[in-house]
């Protein structure tokens, strides 16, 4: 504990003692026993004193200026005790009395000595004394301001001032025209502040705009920029950095819910980019950051700034098509050392399977594989049966696990009567392990997290430092992970005119991964564990082979390869430890007259260890020797050409990444009218990554010896193996490229950048920006290298023009426009030929060649968005502010895998032809509807309304005249359905689903679809009408999302809660489809004989399992409406500050909250389905309890 | 204001800025620039120029194919290939035979483009181009046998082949469709120019050039122009190499080492099949796996019984006990490139059409004998020309049953009167697709996803 709180403690105790004894004497003043008796109608107060002198012998003592004793009371006393007497006259009136020795003391009131210690704690008067730092001359009217608050005063003459009631947390920012801000924590007596010369920050704190680059004054603003603070931000908790910014910032869309090209939504503003990097440029206190945004610790937010176009963001050049992302972490201020402490604890409880939308009846999949084998295949089954109890091969993957196939065969082969068939299917139907399933392999999620940070330090040094622990346990057992943060800041001016900003990062995460099959691969009658507990194989996942294909294996000397779900998820082990650094440093000197240069840099490393470890138990590690075993045969043993023992994988990938930053910056008010704020820099990039994979056979992690493995024999010999006996064995990643393997990249930029602001009168201003990247991805030819991406922007703040003077109620009413270039890149191709080393396996030994990589494109450029923005500002009525943005993103030159003319020798290839356009509207509301001094109700509304459309991209070709009479010709239906899976089509927006009409089953159990006449066809490869067979749905990523948070604040309360929508967009949703493993709700309700088709809503089995993936799946009948409302936050706040107790133990702050997220949801569609949920099959959605702990002392 | 001061720190941004250039000048390590004759080594060396595409589409047009059972519903490029169709793959999809070969001449050409301006010893680069023209004379072999007409000098000036590339800018324009007779010239004109700085051996590996490898690829390309001398001439000077013209003997060939290229001398001029053309396997024909004399190594080497596969069984009816060979499966299933026997039976053909049937004999015989037990072999012996042509078809079928020449063959035996119509039937012995002799469908059409590309150019028949 610092010091500094010792004595404090110490006066605390004795203000305790004093309390009690005061405590006591007021106790024995009750017993006072005097009475009085006057009867008159108004008696003046001296007549009443003369008349206690007189009836019970006390003297009256008061001031004359403080009682006027003319005045009279109503005295209807009789036997009146003395106090009540005394009560009436100072009833009304401020005053107090005491009793000692026989005369009363009336006196003005004071404070009563509890409520003086309380506000003596939290309320000190501050005093001071500002000065110019060079000259030492007094600063008159000099504005000291509580930050965050209303109070405020100037200095005097003599620099001199005082602000009385400053609560002792406060802390205050000093701002005086032509000086740099200070900011500094409250302490009674500031001494001498010394305020230095400086242009940058002169404007009203907390709401400058970071380009990360520069501060810039808000009204001087012309590009689309959202900003959220530190009291937004936390107003819930966070456990991870992302979350808080969801649906808090107009624009930006994340949402973990929905995926497009397998990668969570995280974008600004649209998709611009096909083969490059879709996800916005992090900046992270300055500097662009490689790391991942796990390291950011949610606890350190002071302002998230999102820039979104090109005015704001073209100074980040070739890396920001897709916006900005710029994080301003916590600094140290001033004064005594602060300690935060923060813990929270959060619970998610796990799935619930009986709730989710399976099928409940255990037959329907049984049923159809039955009437599968037994009525249709008989002869194929009886082949099957035979490789199967042969070892031949595993064939019989017929929707159904081992117990109810063998029931078939058993039958088959005369061992069981057709009565005991029944009631062992009857018995497997009657059997579903989801309840097993949750005991076995689940959890519920638990997150702890404590965060200590300690900051403070002098105007000369400041210095933040803090740690953090996060440990998850995840919902599936033996998954979890941890990490640790650890985070230095520091300020220190080193002279007057040269300062050092330092920060480093450590970070380290940890975390286990076992694998769990998924329920959904699961059959419904499969146990896990016999009734003595021991782990039972399941008949799913890559290994799938039944018992007596095992039994017969086995004779071959093969392993047993089958899943035991309950011994896998102990003998399988991932463990994953990833350490980050990151360290900048920035010297800023000031050279004078406005101009300031910086000079800084920041190095990051990341290294990623991945170490996977099976041991010989687990059915990975045994197919893995399968996999190259040569079986006995009558005269030979088994061979195993891999080592029987465990198997292990170990991965290593580290990133380095450094960048230098020389940049001046001239900020400076020239007369009174004209301000300018530029700055000109140049930036050194380079980014290095490196990986390397190997693989140990025969490993055992208790020795640490491993066998000697011939790879030459298992990957270059001319020996063939049996792959019949590894079911799925393509699935297995066990060629030589995944076992051993070398990555090496280094990416180099040199950048020069320039910005200007400049405002005139402070109503006009206009911004200009120019970047130029070179990079070493383009080769040598300078026409490729350089790329000026530039912006133009202009501001109007027509609430300062003298027409608007009168209108009271517009605050601030500001105009911008902005137009410009962004970039992006896509390393991917060069102007020559880019040929890569690779192993020639056809020839013995296998020797190194080149091979195509990249064909030459003579014509390649960089990406380029072209972007224009209009957008409006404004706050009304003191208390409503916003703002509304339009704009419109054309981004050309993307590079894109297109079809070229197969003569050319290189379909598909790399070529920048695509082009897509992003047009949207963004609309922010903050609304302070209640802003009295302890009640305090606030609404957020964000709005944004993104339009894409894919304006030249690859799309498979209509048919041509000349071969108009052939079927051939034309584009199958099913090309377009795959070509659009790619995410763009050309005339759609990015994301399109297209869907066939599904219009019912016919006699034959066949389904139907519209065609383009309207007709009812059954679609197949020759019955297509490409395009005319389907429907544009539109997008699948929302292109409207809505976020509304309301807080109301009541003295030490709050609580919080967040609304999310996310609509104007489509979704797919599974098949109801017997053939699956799990069936789902409705499955039952297909086609089984004729006449069925006026019932069911599904065609045949036989039909959904041929053609169900390729039509089915594709119809309208499982493409809907996706918007859904969400219940995102309940958070609700206590802040015990002001208890007792709370004081007495040194708390400024003790904040304890308590949050449900993801209470509620709805989907607007015919299944009420809600992506919130996870899954189409999940039909509730599963909240998260957090309770957090937020103190200060 | 301080001058100097901006002009010192505009200094040293310059001073940063000249510095960029050296800092931007790395190369990326795994890939790289084509910048030295070494690397265009290695890039000969490339394992997709090891490799002729199309292969296994190829083979299903021929008649040593079988494809029962049919399903109707199913019609993909195997499917159109083994019926004929007269396109094979539809407008969005690619197909290999076509595209294969001219991303292999895409190297060819990157090749003769760019390795005048890198750094290197001369002769290196006089016998890589030497090289690269062998190699994009052999691709064009197959292109102009499969998408131009079967030669004939009377029509040969007006027959349209494929655009001969010559460039590796994926900017440029692709050229009209060259005539049969314009591209023969060009290939022989590029393998005579090679010819000069070929090496003398490709011993140490025979997927690379040498003079030899060049004599045998002209000696295929007069076979298919029916010059059948001058076939024969190239034949027989492309057996002159170092190492000489041994065929390999099949007694102790184990059949997983078969015929794992470049471990057998025989190979001239090596190629594996492109295993990623698509359909893996071609089922033969039954009548054709019943034709081989039961005791012919061959039949074993070549192909697989269906039970014991090592294949996707959906293709391949596991109980008919089929016999099909992995024509996809890459490098070790089939000789794809030419061979010392395949020289002979060029040599033999000759004798045979010139009535020289001891000569004929005597190469069908010296293959012959390795390619049975000694137990089993029995020497040919015929007076009558006519049987000995036959013989030497035979041969050729049994020798190269699913390399594509069969193909080739049917073609110019077709031009000849000589080959019957081609029947394909189902499971229930209805006919579902005839080729009729002189049919157009012997030529294939350029694929539609070509022709989008080229909407002016004119397709076959």
């Amino acid at each position: 504990m610092p010091s500094s709180y010792v004595p404090k403690l110490l006066f605390i105790m004795k203000l305790t003692f004093l309390l009690f004894f005061l405590a006591l004497m007021q106790a024995s003043a009750t017993t006072f026993g005097q009475e009085l008796s006057i009867k008159e109608k108004n008696v003046s107060i001296s007549k009443v004193f003369y008349e206690i002198r007189k009836q019970t012998g006390y003297d009256i003592l008061h001031r004359v200026n403080e009682l006027n004793t003319n005045a009279t009371i109503p005295a209807n006393f009789k036997n009146t005790p003395l106090l009540s007497v005394l009560d009436q006259i100072i009833k009304g009136k401020d005053l107090e009395y005491s009793i000692e020795n026989k005369t009363i003391f009336i006196r003005k009131k004071e404070k009563s000595l509890l409520q003086n210690v309380i506000e003596r704690f939290s309320q000190i008067d501050v005093t001071g004394k500002i000065v110019d730092a060079n000259t030492g001359n007094p600063l008159a009217g000099a504005n000291i301001m509580v930050k965050g608050g209303r109070k405020s005063t100037k200095t005097g003459a003599e620099g001199n001032f005082v602000l009385n009631n400053v609560d002792e947390n406060a802390v205050l920012v000093i701002t005086y025209v032509g000086y740099k801000n200070i900011e500094m924590p409250a302490v009674s007596n500031l001494g001498t502040l010394s305020m230095e010369m400086g242009f940058g920050e002169l404007e009203e704190v907390g709401i400058t705009v970071n380009t990360g680059y520069q501060r810039i004054l808000p009204q001087q603003v012309t590009g689309a920029v959202s900003q959220i603070g530190t009291k937004a931000y936390e107003s819930r908790i966070n456990t991870d950095f992302l979350s808080g910014l969801q649906n808090r910032l107009p624009g930006l869309l994340i949402n973990n819910d929905i995926q497009f090209q397998g990668n969570n939504l995280f974008q600004i503003r649209g998709i611009s980019t096909m083969t490059g990097n879709p996800t916005p440029l992090i900046v992270l206190d300055g500097y662009p950051t490689d790391l991942s945004l796990n390291d950011i610790n949610p606890n350190e937010i002071e302002n998230v700034t999102v820039l979104k176009d090109a005015a704001a963001a073209a100074i980040y050049g070739v890396r920001a098509s897709n916006g900005v992302i710029i994080i301003d972490r916590k600094k140290g201020v001033a004064g005594d050392a602060r300690v935060a402490f923060r813990s929270t604890f959060s619970v998610r409880p796990h799935d619930n399977y009986s709730k989710f939308r399976y099928e409940k009846d255990g037959s329907v999949g049984l049923n159809y594989f039955r009437t599968r084998w037994e009525d249709g295949n008989i002869s194929t089954f009886a082949n099957y049966r035979t490789s199967e109890l042969t070892g031949a091969q595993s064939y019989l993957t017929g929707f159904a696990s081992d117990a109810a196939l063998n029931l078939l065969i058993d039958k088959s082969l005369g061992q069981l009567t057709l009565a005991q068939m029944e009631s062992g299917f009857a018995d497997l139907a009657s059997y579903n392990n989801s309840d097993d399933y949750e005991d076995y392999f689940l959890r519920n999620a638990v997150t702890q997290q404590y965060n200590l940070n300690v900051s403070g330090g002098t105007n000369k040094a400041l210095y933040y430092i803090t740690g953090n622990y996060l440990k998850n346990q995840l919902n599936q057992r033996n998954n979890d992970n941890h990490k640790i943060q650890l985070s230095g800041r520091s300020n220190i001016m080193i002279s007057k005119k040269l300062s050092l900003e330092l920060l480093t990062d450590y970070n380290e995460a940890i975390s286990n991964a076992a694998p769990i099959t998924d329920i959904s691969r699961i059959f419904a009658d499969e146990r896990f564990a016999d009734a003595d507990g021991n782990a039972l194989p399941i008949y799913s996942g890559s290994t799938r082979a039944g018992s007596r294909f095992t039994t017969a294996t086995q004779a071959m000397g093969y392993l047993d390869q089958r899943m035991y779900p309950l011994t896998e998820m102990e003998e399988v082990n991932t463990r994953q430890r990833v350490a980050d650094f990151r360290v900048s440093a920035n010297f800023k000197y000031q050279i004078g007259s406005g101009l300031d240069f910086t000079l800084g840099g920041i190095y990051e490393s990341s290294a990623t260890q991945q170490r996977r470890f099976a041991s010989e138990n687990s059915s990975l590690t045994r197919t893995h020797i399968n996999r190259f075993t040569q079986p006995a045969t009558a005269t030979t043993a088994a061979i195993y050409n891999l080592p029987r023992g465990g198997y292990l994988q170990e991965s290593q990938s580290l990133l380095r990444s450094f960048t230098s930053r020389a940049q001046l910056t001239y900020n400076k008010q020239i007369a009174s009218n004209h301000s300018i704020n530029a700055i000109l820099g140049a930036e050194v990039r380079q980014r290095i990554t490196e990986g390397a994979r190997s693989a140990t056979f025969g490993y055992n992690d208790q020795t640490l010896l491993q066998q000697p493995t011939d790879y030459n024999r298992l990957f270059n010999s001319s020996t063939t193996f049996n792959s019949n006996y590894i079911y799925n064995a393509s699935g297995l990643p066990l060629g030589y490229n995944d076992l051993f393997a070398q990555q090496y990249n280094d990416d180099r930029f040199v950048s020069g950048y320039m910005n200007a602001v400049y405002a005139f009168k402070n109503r006009y201003s206009l911004t200009g920006s120019i970047r130029i990247d070179q990079s070493n991805l383009f080769g040598t030819d300078p026409k490729y290298r350089y790329k000026p991406l530039w912006s133009l922007g202009a501001a109007w703040n027509i609430d300062r023009e003298n027409f608007m003077q009168n209108v009271n109620w517009v605050n601030a009413f500001k105009l911008r426009v902005a137009k410009g270039f962004n970039g992006n890149i896509s390393k991917e191709s060069l102007p020559q030929v880019v040929a890569a080393y690779a192993l020639n396996n056809v020839t013995l030994p296998a020797y190194s060649t080149l091979t195509l990589l990249t064909p030459a494109n003579s014509g390649l450029r960089w990406e380029q968005t072209d972007n224009f923005n209009v957008g409006l500002d404004y706050t009304i009525f003191k208390n409503i502010s916003g703002n509304l943005d339009f704009y419109n993103k054309r981004s050309t030159d993307i590079l894109a895998k297109l079809d070229v003319d197969p003569f050319k020798g290189v379909s598909p290839a790399l070529v920048n032809q695509a082009s897509i356009r992003n047009r949207g509207v963004e609309f922010t509301l903050n609304a302070d509807w209640l802003r009295k001094r302890k009640l305090n109700w606030n609404t957020g509304l964000v709005f944004s309304y993104n339009k894409s459309k894919v304006l030249e991209a690859y799309m498979p070709k209509p048919s041509i005249p000349q071969f108009s009479s052939q079927a051939l010709a034309t584009v199958s239906s099913q090309a377009v359905i795959t070509a659009a899976a790619g995410g763009y089509m050309k005339g759609e927006p990015v994301g399109n689903i297209y869907s066939y009409r599904y219009a019912g089953v016919n006699a034959t159990g066949q389904a139907l679809y519209f065609d383009s006449k309207g007709n009812k066809t059954i679609l197949t490869s020759a019955i297509d009408e490409g395009y005319g067979s389907l429907d544009s749905r539109g997008t699948s990523i929302p292109a409207t999302n809505i976020g509304l948070s309301n807080r109301l604040d009541i003295g030490n309360f709050y609580v919080f809660c967040m609304l999310n929508y996310y609509g104007n967009f489509v979704v797919r949703t599974p098949i109801p489809s017997p053939v699956a493993i799990r069936p789902i709700e409705g499955s039952g309700d297909y086609w089984k004989k004729a006449g069925d088709e006026a019932t069911v809503s599904l065609p045949s089995a036989a039909y959904i399992n041929t053609n169900g993936a390729a039509y089915l799946a594709n119809s309208d009948r499982f493409v809907m409406n996706g918007a859904y409302l969400t219940l995102g936050d309940v958070t609700v706040s206590y802040n015990f500050k002001d208890f007792e107790t709370m004081k007495k133990a040194g708390f400024s702050n003790f904040e304890l909250k308590l949050q449900a997220s993801n209470l509620y949801t709805v989907g607007f569609n015919r299944d009420n389905y809600s992506l919130a949920t996870g899954s189409y099959l999940k039909k509730y959605i599963t909240p998260t309890y957090t309770l957090g702990l937020f103190t200060n002392f | 204001m301080k001058k100097q001061y901006i002009i010192t720190y505009l200094l040293l941004l310059c001073i940063l800025l000249s510095a960029c250039n050296k800092f931007l000048d790395v190369p990326p390590k795994g890939k790289t620039t084509l910048n030295t004759v070494n690397d265009f080594d290695l890039w000969l060396g490339s394992q997709t120029l090891s490799e002729i595409s199309g292969i296994p589409q190829i083979c299903w047009m021929t008649d040593h194919a079988q494809k029962i059972p049919w399903r109707p519903e199913i019609i993909a490029e195997a499917e159109r290939a083994y019926t004929w169709s007269e396109q094979l793959t539809d407008a969005d999809a690619t197909s290999k035979m076509l595209s294969g070969a001219y991303n292999h001449i895409y190297y060819f050409n990157t090749l003769l483009e760019n390795i005048d301006a890198v750094t290197g010893n001369a002769d290196q680069k006089k016998q890589l181009k030497a090289e690269a023209l062998l190699g994009r004379a052999n691709e064009y072999f197959y292109l102009i046998n499969l998408y131009g007409k079967p030669y004939d000098p009377a029509t040969a000036a007006t027959d349209l082949a494929v655009p001969f590339v010559v460039s590796s800018d994926v900017n440029t324009t692709t050229p009209a469709r060259a005539t049969v007779q314009e591209l023969y010239k060009y290939m022989i004109d590029d393998l005579n120019t090679a010819i000069i700085n070929l090496p003398a051996s490709n011993a140490g590996n025979r997927f690379r050039g040498s003079v030899h490898a060049a004599y045998s690829v002209l000696a295929r390309i007069h076979l298919y122009m029916r010059d059948y001398s001058e076939a024969a001439r190239y034949a027989e000077m492309s057996l002159q190499r170092p190492g000489g013209a041994v065929v390999t003997n099949y007694n102790g060939v184990l059949k997983n080492v078969f015929p794992r290229t470049t471990e057998l001398n025989e190979m001239i001029y090596a190629r594996g099949s492109d295993p990623t053309s698509g359909s893996i396997v071609s089922i033969a024909d039954s009548a054709f796996i019943k034709s081989y004399q039961s005791t012919d190594l061959r039949l074993a080497l070549t192909f697989y019984n269906g039970v014991a596969s090592a294949f996707n069984y959906n293709t391949v009816n596991p109980s008919a006990g089929m016999r099909f060979s992995a024509t996809g499966n890459g490098y070790y299933d089939v000789q794809v490139g030419t061979t010392v026997a395949e020289m002979k039976l060029i040599i033999a053909e000759n004798a045979a059409r010139t009535n020289d049937l001891t000569a004929a004999l005597r190469q069908l015989n010296e293959i012959r004998i390795n390619r049975f037990a000694p137990a089993n072999y029995r020497a040919l012996a015929s007076g009558n020309q006519n049987e000995v042509f036959q013989w030497v078809i035979r041969e050729r079928r049994y020798e190269m049953p699913m390399n594509g020449m069969r193909w080739f063959d049917m073609r110019r035996l077709d031009s000849e009167g000589l080959m019957p119509a081609v029947v394909r039937i189902d499971q229930s012995k209805n006919v579902i697709a005839t080729l009729q002799p002189k049919s157009a469908r012997y030529t294939l059409q350029i694929p539609l996803n070509a022709i989008i590309y080229n909407p002016g150019m004119p397709n076959n028949q």
